[in-house]
């Protein structure tokens, strides 16, 4: 087998310079990514953490996944964006459209990450440090954000090399580099190597890459079992798995939360709350051709305990009528008159929706669909709130409520 | 108490009320198996308040008395004894020594005056079935009942008797529909219905053979008990109002299609191996297109492969396109014994009809899938 040449991008801070990016294109005087800024959750109400930062937003020590109360302490003049994964989708696919007019074995690794296969490319393309340069400066030119690229001979090495330098460079990492470039960092940069391993390594005495590189692999799998001995290989740079083309890009499930501006203590506020989620998830999915087979509820109480409830039915459904039927049953089964914060909806096990089963004593299916179709239809060409349910007209709850969150499938074992 | 059983009789007896014991069970007790010995007779019992089952087994009994057992330590202890004689006696602190030759068991025990007592059923009907039909018919019926328990009702099956002696069994999840009659010796006095739930029906498959001639069943308002010979099975009823089936069932057909089972059920389950994928596709959909004396049978997935096939059939009426869910076909074909079956149909979107072709007692719908 000849040697395969690999790339791995990586978006350097993707949502704030899509957005940032985004902004620019559109007027904004000011570049996102040259202040302290972040996107976030919705502030005006009383929720939302940060999704991400920018580089001097950085230096303020402020930290994914912290709330914006936080971080807004921290630095009062914080500008936070709201998250739009619209956005986010069309970026990513317009830098997989790119870069399919290089290789066209490509895979999307996550949302802002693709591996590419460039093995014997340089026929067409030159030296892989100087088709990597040219990816680089092309996305910044016509897509206005920067990607930090690894080159290397697998996919775990390419994407502990784009690491190395970020943001905006091209960074190689060959076997024969491991040593000097890879062996020093400290260990839980190695990718696969989270915080509980990462405490059980400390104990061990194992601080850097290059010390786990070095320990006795029966140790290690003596102790950590089959994850032992995988991170000791990755550590050693042996990873050998293809570049998995993916057909499209799944999402995984949508998922819809909100925080109320006001404690829930009844069953009509709150049915109304999770009806005015799945109006919004309904939609979502529809627009992406999905239909959902899991549907789970989830809900904070004001005494901060989670509760959540899930249940997998035999079809999968788009109906935002049906959704809300579903979770209004799971809701019920779960609530016991708990005062609510927070309430959230989720939908997974997706699947096409260009086919629906048919079934008995449901004679309103069709008529639904019809509905729904119709609704989407207002909705797409006179906005959003052209058309709601008249059971919100003076209920203080919005009707269509939540920032959809799409969940896209996480980095995992399988690289 | 204190008695002498043979092993292989207390084992049977075992495994048969064992079945009644849920896993999930959040009381203790619960999962212990309820003996009593009485006159030579040894009554066996286990609940999980759903159902019930309870039989008798002769032993010779050397004093009288009651205690209740952890079954999944009794049970296998008993499985694993050779077929000898046993002897079973409670200490005076309640302790239960089982001993077999030289040998000897000690177990605790629960306290038996905390196990639940069988509901009292108060039968208002009394009528008996073949055990044979009646379990043929349960396999044959439940394939259709729904396991999503937030619409308990489809969970269950209708069991409706009619005034000319016929039973209908009915099971359906919306999705598809069973439906099987059989005809009664003898005179019922009235008409009535009840929902049973279709786990406990499976269980009357479970525990009494189908050489147990008759089965005896009385039901009560919100009971039902099986009985035959000494061995018992009590069940709550679903509650609710059973959706009215006859409406649903297609009274003609545009096109009827008569080809042999096992061709379409191979076909089928090749078929349902290129219908899903782990990604994309979840849907098992399968096509059948029906023209002339062929059948063509399709089913596809972007990431696997596709499939192709044709099948002889007769066909009476127009040619028709249709699709299914794959699983859905699977488990009604399974379920028929018979060699030929008609595939009913009217357009693309109305329930198909399938049945043996020689049996007019039993009838299954599948909804189709619009594509």
């Amino acid at each position: 087998m000849p040697k395969q040449v690999i790339f791995h991008i990586d978006v350097n801070s993707a949502y704030l310079s899509w957005e940032a990016a985004y902004r620019l294109q559109h007027g904004a005087k000011i570049d996102l990514r040259n202040v302290p800024s972040a996107v976030g959750g919705d502030s005006a109400t009383r929720h939302g953490i940060i999704l991400a930062k920018s580089i001097p937003a950085k230096k303020f020590k402020i930290k994914t996944g912290e709330t914006l109360f936080s971080a807004r302490q921290k630095c009062p003049t914080m500008i936070i964006v709201p998250p739009n994964y619209e956005l986010y989708m069309k970026c990513s696919n317009a830098l997989l459209k790119l870069l399919k007019e290089y290789s066209p074995k490509i895979q999307r690794f996550s949302v802002d990450e693709c591996f590419m296969d460039m093995t014997k490319m340089d026929k067409f393309w030159g030296p892989p440090l100087k088709v990597a340069y040219e990816i680089k400066e092309r996305i910044k030119k016509e897509l206005g954000f920067t990607v930090s690229i690894g080159i290397s001979t697998c996919k775990l090495l390419a994407k502990m090399a784009s690491e190395l330098k970020k943001p905006d460079g091209v960074t190689t990492l060959f076997l024969e580099e491991i040593e000097e470039k890879m062996w020093p960092l400290p260990v839980e940069d190695l990718f696969m190597v989270g915080p509980a391993t990462t405490k059980k390594l400390h104990s061990y005495g194992i601080h850097t890459i290059g010390a786990l590189a070095q320990t006795d692999p029966r140790f290690l799998q003596n102790r950590l079992k089959s994850h032992g001995l995988l991170i000791w290989n990755y550590a050693n740079g042996r990873e050998n798995s293809p570049v998995r083309e993916n057909v499209a890009f799944e999402i995984k499930g949508i998922g819809n939360s909100t925080t109320i501006a006001f404690d829930i203590d009844n069953l009509k506020e709150a049915k109304m709350v999770l009806l005015s989620l799945v109006e919004t998830i309904g939609g979502r999915l529809r627009k992406g051709g999905w239909a959902a087979r899991l549907i789970a509820v989830t809900f904070k109480t004001s005494d901060f305990r989670v509760i959540s409830h899930q249940r997998k039915f035999s079809t999968p459904v788009d109906c935002t009528n049906i959704i809300y039927q579903r979770v209004e049953e799971l809701f019920s089964e779960c609530w016991n008159g708990e005062h609510l914060r927070h309430l959230g909806v989720k939908v997974g096990e997706l699947c096409t929706n260009d086919f629906t089963q048919l079934s008995l004593f449901n004679w309103n299916q069709e008529r639904l669909r019809k509905l729904d179709k119709t609704v989407d239809r207002i909705r797409k060409k006179y906005g959003a709130k052209a058309l709601i349910r008249s059971s919100f007209l003076h209920s203080g709850i919005s009707p269509l409520s939540g920032g959809i969150i799409e969940d896209y499938p996480l980095m995992s074992s399988i690289l | 108490m204190k008695f002498l059983v043979e092993q292989n009789e207390l084992l049977g007896g075992l495994q048969i009320v064992q079945r009644a014991i849920s896993s999930r069970s959040t009381l203790p007790i619960l999962s212990g198996i309820y003996l009593s010995c009485e006159h030579n007779i040894l009554r066996l019992r286990a609940t999980d308040l759903e159902i019930g089952i309870e039989c008798t087994i002769p032993v010779q009994s050397e004093a009288e008395g009651e205690t209740v057992l952890p079954a999944r330590y009794f049970v296998e202890i008993i499985k694993k004894l050779p077929n000898l004689p046993i002897t079973i006696e409670k200490t005076d602190e309640g302790i239960i020594i089982i001993r077999y030759g030289s040998s000897e068991v000690q177990l605790n025990a629960f306290n038996p005056e905390e196990f639940p007592q069988l509901p009292q059923v108060e039968e208002i009907h009394t009528v008996t079935v073949n055990a044979d039909l009646f379990i043929n018919a349960i396999k044959q019926v439940s394939i259709a009942a729904s396991h999503d328990i937030s619409r308990p009702i489809f969970t269950g099956i209708l069991l409706e008797f009619s005034d000319n002696n016929i039973l209908k069994l009915v099971a359906t999840d919306t999705y598809r529909l069973a439906y099987r009659e059989i005809i009664l010796p003898g005179t019922l006095v009235n008409n009535f219905s009840c929902i049973i739930p279709s786990r406990a029906l499976g269980e009357i498959g479970k525990i009494f053979w189908s050489d147990d001639n008759q089965i005896e069943i009385s039901f009560a308002d919100n009971q039902v008990l099986f009985k035959v010979d000494s061995t018992i099975l009590v069940s709550r009823l679903i509650e609710g109002q059973f959706p009215n089936y006859n409406q649903v069932i297609p009274k003609d057909y545009s096109s009827r299609i008569r080809v042999l089972t096992k061709d379409l059920l191979n076909s089928a389950e090749r078929a349902s191996l290129l219908a899903r994928d782990e990604f994309k596709n979840r849907s098992n959909v399968i096509k059948l297109n029906i023209s002339g004396n062929n059948l063509t049978v399709t089913s596809k997935s972007a990431e696997v492969g596709n499939l192709h096939e044709e099948l002889p059939i007769y066909l009476e009426g127009e040619p028709a396109e249709i699709a299914f869910n794959a699983r859905y076909l699977i488990d009604v074909l399974k379920v028929i014994d018979q060699e030929e079956i008609h595939l009913d149909l009217t357009g693309s979107l109305s329930p198909g009809i399938i049945r043996p072709a020689e049996d007019k007692h039993v009838l299954f719908l599948v909804l189709p899938i619009r594509i």
